[in-house]
């Protein structure tokens, strides 16, 4: 028989669960800390006066390709990804045929020409909307990152239009929100922050203009570090395998939902592509799955993408405004990606 | 041996399984906020095997004794 004493006591144990819970994910994950600022120069002098890439003449807008789903080696998934988090991708009913797109901004300089569309896929409650930032650089130094108030560390946050601001960003979106975490590559604008790495996958951006995507077993970091990394983020999953959908990823299927996404694609060095998905908007935008936005980077003409920091923290901002709508408003994140309107003269 | 100093050991046994229970199953849904990769879980379940090894020897001893 269970008597009123015994209850008393359990519910008191659980209390105290509970207090030493909400202590673990005050000090966790909302004390800021600043981090540890020793950090390491990867670039040297005279690799910043490295590659210039060329501008395209004219942007063909109307550029289309054929929608048939192209997807990974089924007998090769991904990069030999064996990590029990990982998922199946299912055969999503996203039909890219259907897209309705529309510019919103375009923006060319000497340096850096970007087109900005907004793409709405379906109607009702399976309507996807979301934005294509198209960029091309001359410069592998306009493609930028920040920190939240300026700083390395752990918990510290700013949002992505305070950021924006803050760096003169012309066009900007979320990162990988590498301060939620004590583990991970971080390399931002050549200097490593932090170098172990945990279960996520590893996107790096070289200096030369090429990226590249590594699972946690595949990183030689003595050997990467080496060769001129200018930005490194820890989040992922990889959503395509030299243009093909992957057939899995390394995510678990709680994350796979559909939710706003946030993800950077490659198509060659030079031109980059920044897509933003929103969600949780029934009606507007429902949100995309790995699939779904592994099929949108694909369709996007990309040879790579990887996808960022999504949910609430899912921005994207033109000249100092949102283009996208976020979810609640946003949230304040730990940094940002961003192109400069000129060519950095450091 | 005193009964509170057994009690002490049961209840920290209890309250350490159901803190590092809640980051386990918080870690399979969200991997990517590391509820477990830090030094507050690895020191939680460090001590949640200190107290158990305690709390079943008590409990041994006592059937034994």
């Amino acid at each position: 028989m269970i008597n009123n004493k015994f209850i008393k006591v359990i519910l008191f144990d659980f209390i105290i669960a509970l207090l030493c819970f909400g202590a673990f994910i005050l000090y966790f994950y909302i004390m800021p800390q600043k981090g540890d600022q020793n950090a390491t120069v990867l670039i040297n002098e005279a690799a910043t006066l490295s590659q210039a890439f060329a501008l395209p003449d004219s942007k063909d807008n109307t550029k289309s390709r054929s929608f048939g789903r192209k997807r990974g080696n089924k007998e090769n998934p991904g990069n030999g990804n064996t990590n029990t988090k990982s998922i199946v991708s299912e055969n999503s009913s996203l039909d890219l045929s259907d897209k309705i797109n529309t510019t919103l901004e375009s923006y060319k300089s000497d340096t850096i020409q970007l087109n900005i569309t907004k793409n709405e896929l379906g109607e009702g409650n399976d309507k996807i909307t979301y934005y294509t930032a198209d960029i091309y650089v001359t410069s592998i130094k306009q493609l930028q990152t920040a920190f939240a108030n300026g700083t390395f560390g752990k918990n510290l946050r700013e949002t992505t239009v305070q950021m924006a601001e803050d760096n003169d960003a012309l066009l900007a979106i979320s990162g990988d929100s590498y301060g939620n975490n004590e583990t991970g590559i971080v390399v931002r604008n050549g200097i490593l922050y932090r170098s172990d790495t945990n279960d996520a996958e590893i996107c790096v951006l070289f200096l030369d203009g090429t990226m590249k995507i590594y699972t946690p077993e595949e990183f030689d970091q003595e050997q990467i570090l080496e060769c001129d990394v200018w930005q490194a983020w820890n989040f992922g999953p990889s959503l395509l395998d030299n243009g093909s959908v992957k057939t899995v990823f390394q995510t678990t299927s709680y994350l796979n939902g559909s939710n706003p996404r946030c993800a950077i694609g490659y198509a060659g060095p030079g031109h980059y592509k920044f897509v933003l998905v929103d969600g949780r908007n029934t009606g507007y935008s429902k949100g995309a799955t790995m699939s779904e936005l592994a099929e949108i980077m694909a369709n996007e003409d990309c040879l790579l993408a990887y996808n960022l920091d999504g949910g609430k923290s899912s921005s994207m901002v033109y000249q100092g405004n949102y283009v996208n709508q976020p979810v609640d408003g946003g949230r304040t994140i730990s940094d940002i990606i961003y192109f400069k309107k000129e060519e950095s003269k450091q | 041996m005193k009964e509170w100093y057994v009690n002490l050991w049961s209840h920290l046994t209890f309250i350490l399984s159901l803190f590092i229970a809640t980051l386990w199953v918080l870690n399979l849904l969200n991997p990517m906020m590391n509820f477990l990769n830090n030094w507050i879980a690895d020191s939680a379940i460090f001590l949640l095997c200190i107290s158990s090894l305690i709390t079943s020897a008590i409990s041994i001893w006592r059937r034994y004794r």
